[in-house]
């Protein structure tokens, strides 16, 4: 067949011909390979080459605190970068280095790394978070320093006196985890910020807003040739502002009088269940820094002894002591175990089989009746009472108080605390290793049982309120939810009576935060600390005239008795809480 | 005695009648490529980078452009004739400026160029018509010799030498089109294809010897047509024996390549081996032709061009830049016009009644479309990146003014012998 090839000269012109155009279809037909069918793989290939996302860093919400003052602010600091193609021999290191605090050798490496690179005007950051003025120091000498350039990022600033810690918690670049997975549905980026703790984390999601992007277009070498003209760019959402329950001046006064000392205030609002104030003590200072918290202080502060990240409030496990009482006697009332004038003779000692136990008042109170042994806090009084009460009644009513349970305020990491029940013991104990001797303990709030500030004084509302309080909260936008609690109106009157008397009367231990108008209602507490001084408690509320009512828990670790510390305190913040609801 | 000296030189050099005539079937795709090449060049010349707005290579291009049509006009009063009396005379000058080559400072890493001073002048492209010249002079008085193994050995040894001087300077793309336009010519005189596939199949075998695979393939190929094409046993068994050894040396031949020409022919084989490294000019060729879908990015639109991304985008790579922006579309109207081109080209050439004349045309086609072929077939990546322009399209004035030249030839060739 082959030697039919070269028959004639008008044969020879055809194959020829064929082979030519043969050659020419496969190369098209390569062409339609590469084009069509394998044109979207190439098109994100092209633009992977040369689209980039420029992110607009959206502020965070700001926050205010109940009567629209601002708490948290944004500013912006400032990224130090270059662009190495424009860094020239005249470029001071020295000055430079000296203005920023980084090694002058570390400054070279990194700009003759930069340099090195392919791509001369690609940015490269030097420094983040510098603040305003520095940044203008900088820009002072901007000759020295060729191809250096700020871009910001929005920071947060803390304008008013407060601390408030706890409560806004700080900011953190995101880690590897969020960064591969994400949160809110929102895909973090490197370099982003995102809230690690208090307010901030809790409401990250409302408070973030969403970036800005553009596509831009970028060559080889890295240098930007403006905005890509396409429909995917989109504007900077600002997060929403958030209002908080916190009124500041109250929160400002709380901290004053915690300074130095360790321990936790809330106060609120019972018949809402708002958060007027709330101190941990001891904390770190928000305003140490800008921008995301630098790693070192991070590790310092949780490496402290002295614990200032956890939140006292609604982290800090106490036995709580005395203030425990109320509950049991509670139960009784409510359940005609004891009428108010059934009488205990507290000679300052209990012996429960062969067992001792005794009142704080070593030489004992004598005839107790009820009203008698909140006001002065009797021990043996409530020895003999729950004898009438097994375990479960009283774990049930605990917990019907709120103890043991999360309150669900708008806080992240907030503990259970513990009241002991049936299980709890034959867990702990073993079934036959426990007795009702431990309760004798539990019904003084010592002994295993644990309570974090936030539940005694969500007991107090309950109590403030006969029963129909409010979830605590910190978000003035997040709806009210109810926390109830049914028991006969006469036994609601009484305990508020007997709590009213441990302020009014005489030789109540409360008497340090009786105010002037005679409207305070209030329980102190003891915890027994194995490692030194007993931690003081006050619990308690107070009436405005105009109805309002603020409800107060205090806590000084080591701060001896409850009607030590723990009332000064209590009784100097409702005296400001009248004044200032008299000024309105 | 002067006088008639110089009326002598002008009508050996000149038409005695001026008659010029268009033809029209081959020209206007040639004009219609090169307009499209202009268009591309206004694209890339434009670069959203630096300084380089001054559309500098467009107005070069449309400056030699213009040359060209000086050059076309001129060289239809050329009688060709001329080229067939001194194609030996022609031939040996070009050897000679080949060796010059060697002397002059290399450019670049080459030295392709007689460097005047004022002027660079660079043999091997006008080289492409000479030896085309010099083998269609060969071949047609060789016409009726029955022994066809020696004119195939002498035309090979013709075009052989030329090659291996470019090879050297080096230039393996011009190297390759003085081989590759041997073999059509022998075809179209009259050599048996078996001869040609004897000599060609050496060069596949050695080509196929980079894998066990490909080359049981074409051995297994290689019997078959032996079989068919039914030579006597001993030179079937020679035949074969040579393809066999060329398949077992082309690894040794390999070793001694130089470095970029080893990565070149690994490129070949799969551009996408070293996508950052010799393959990345392939790599953002077939990115750019394969973003552009099929209707194109648009005119000046291509990122992959307009911000670098795309190597050698004015020259090497027109190609990828008619893909990036007007996608298949544009590929399309590119070989297209070249398919009409190469139609009546072969029509005409049925026509000569003169070997020389048929000849000249079946080389100079033979080069304009090696051009296309292997530069396109280099964008994509089923050629190694040899440095062969795009005829009409790629920017470059000796090589536009070369390729006009080839078709002035054409058009004067069909004009006076039809």
């Amino acid at each position: 067949m082959f030697l039919n090839f070269n028959k004639s000269k008008s044969h020879r012109r055809k194959i020829i011909f064929y082979t030519a155009i043969f050659i020419i279809i496969l190369l098209e037909l390569k062409f339609f390979h590469i084009t069509v069918v394998k044109h979207k793989e190439l098109n994100v290939s092209s633009e992977a080459n040369s689209l980039r996302k420029i992110y607009y860093n959206a502020p965070r919400g700001i926050i205010y605190d109940r009567y629209a003052r601002p708490i948290v602010d944004n500013m912006p600091t400032y990224d130090l970068k270059f662009t190495p193609i424009l860094i020239s021999d005249n470029f001071n290191y020295t000055l430079l280095s000296d203005l920023i605090n980084i090694n002058e050798d570390t400054l070279r490496q990194i700009i003759s790394k930069g340099k090195k690179k392919f791509k001369k005007f690609d940015p490269i950051v030097i420094k983040r978070h510098v603040q305003f003025e520095d940044m203008s120091r900088i820009q002072e000498y901007k000759l020295n320093f060729p191809g250096l350039f700020f871009s910001e990022f929005p920071a947060r600033i803390y304008p008013s006196n407060v601390r408030a810690t706890h409560v806004l918690g700080y900011l953190r670049e995101v880690p590897d985890k969020i960064l591969k997975s994400s949160l809110c549905n929102h895909q973090y980026k490197l370099g982003d910020v995102y809230g690690e703790t208090g307010i901030e984390k809790i409401y990250e999601c409302d408070l973030k807003g969403q970036d800005g992007l553009e596509y831009h277009l970028y060559d080889v070498k890295g240098l930007n040739h403006g905005i890509y003209d396409s429909k995917r760019n989109t504007q900077a959402v600002n997060g929403n502002n958030l209002y908080l329950t916190i009124d500041l001046r109250m929160q400002e006064y709380a901290e004053l009088l915690m300074k130095d000392k360790k321990g936790s205030i809330i106060a609120m609002d019972p018949n809402s269940g708002d958060i007027l104030a709330m101190v941990s003590f001891p904390d770190y200072d928000l305003k140490s820094f800008t921008g995301p918290i630098p790693a070192n202080l991070w590790e310092d502060w949780n490496s402290d002894i002295n614990n200032p990240i956890i939140n006292r409030s609604v982290q800090g496990l106490y036995p709580p002591g005395s203030v425990l009482k109320l509950i049991a006697a509670s139960y009784a009332l409510d359940h005609n175990i004891i009428s108010k004038d059934w009488t205990v003779d507290c000679k300052g000692t209990y012996d429960f089989y062969g067992e001792n136990y005794s009142c704080w008042n070593k030489e004992g109170h004598g005839p107790t009746n009820f009203m008698q042994s909140i006001r002065h806090s009797c021990n043996v009084y409530y020895f003999e009472l729950i004898k009438n009460i097994n375990i479960d009644d009283w774990s049930s009513i605990a917990k019907s108080f709120g103890f043991g349970n999360k309150t669900n305020i708008d806080l992240s990491a907030e503990i259970k605390g513990i009241i002991p029940d049936r299980k709890y013991m034959n867990d702990k104990y073993g079934r036959f290793g426990w007795a009702q001797g431990h309760l004798l303990n539990f019904v003084i709030g010592q002994g295993d049982v644990a309570a974090t500030p936030i539940q005694v004084l969500q007991m107090i509302n309950l109590i403030a309120t006969k029963g129909n309080t409010f979830e605590p909260r910190l978000n003035m936008n997040r709806e009210k939810s109810p926390f109830t609690l049914k028991l006969k109106t006469k036994t609601w009157n009484l305990i508020n009576q007997s709590m009213w008397e441990v302020v009014n009367y005489s030789g109540g231990t409360g008497w340090r935060a009786k105010i002037n108008n005679n409207k305070v209602w209030g329980k102190t507490g003891t915890s027994q600390n194995p490692h030194g001084e007993p931690h003081s408690w006050f619990a308690g509320y107070t009436k405005l005239n105009n109805g309002k009512v603020m409800s107060l828990a205090v806590i000084v670790e080591n701060g001896g008795k409850g009607s030590g510390e723990g009332s000064i305190i209590a009784g100097k913040l409702f005296n400001y809480y009248n004044k200032l609801g008299v000024d309105g | 005695m002067v006088r008639v000296y110089k009326i002598k030189i002008l009508s050996k050099l000149f038409n005695k009648d001026f008659n010029i005539k268009i033809i029209w079937p081959i020209v206007l795709p040639v004009i219609a490529l090169c307009i499209f090449g202009l268009i591309l060049l206004r694209s890339t010349s434009f670069d959203a980078v630096g300084s380089s707005t001054n559309y500098i290579t467009f107005y070069n291009q449309l400056s030699w452009m213009a040359i060209g049509i000086a050059v076309f006009i001129f060289m239809q009063f050329i009688r060709l004739k001329i080229l067939n009396e001194y194609a030996y005379h022609l031939y040996i000058l070009l050897l000679l400026g080949l060796i010059i080559t060697y002397f002059m400072p290399a450019r670049g890493g080459s030295s392709r160029w007689i460097d005047f001073g004022f002027f660079s002048f660079q043999p091997s492209e006008i080289g492409k018509i000479l030896l085309v010249c010099a083998l269609a002079k060969f071949l047609s008085d060789r016409k009726d010799d029955k022994n066809q193994l020696l004119t195939i050995v002498l035309a090979l040894v013709i075009g052989l030498v030329p090659s291996f001087l470019v090879f050297g300077q080096p230039d393996l793309g011009t190297a390759l089109i003085y081989l590759a336009v041997i073999f059509p010519m022998l075809y179209w005189i009259g050599i048996r294809p078996f001869y040609l596939f004897s000599f060609i199949s050496p060069i596949i075998s050695m080509l196929s010897s980079y894998s066990i695979y490909t080359f049981s393939i074409w051995m297994f190929i290689l019997i078959i047509v032996l079989f068919y094409s039914q030579p006597t046993i001993r030179n079937a068994t020679f035949i074969f024996i040579v393809n066999s050894c060329s398949g077992l040396v082309a690894r040794e031949m390999y070793e001694n390549l130089y470095p970029h020409q080893q990565d070149r022919l690994l490129t070949l084989l799969d551009p996408m081996r070293d996508r950052f490294g010799s393959g990345y000019q392939v790599y953002q060729s077939i990115i750019s032709i394969g973003s552009g879908g099929i209707s194109g990015k648009g005119f000046n639109q291509g990122t992959q061009g307009h911000l670098q991304y795309l190597p050698e985008k004015s020259t090497d790579f027109i190609i990828a830049v008619a893909a990036e922006e007007f996608g298949l579309i544009g590929i399309t109207f590119i070989l297209l016009m070249f398919s009409i081109f190469t139609y009546w080209i072969t029509e005409y050439i049925n026509k000569f009644n003169n070997d020389f004349s048929s000849l000249t045309l079946i080389g100079m086609f033979t080069i304009l479309y090696v051009h296309l072929i292997v530069n396109m077939g280099m964008t994509v990546g089923l050629f190694p990146v040899t440095g062969l322009p795009a005829p009409f399209l790629s920017y470059g004035g000796t090589f536009l003014i070369t390729c006009i030249l080839i078709v002035s030839i054409i058009n004067n060739n069909v004009t006076n012998n039809i």
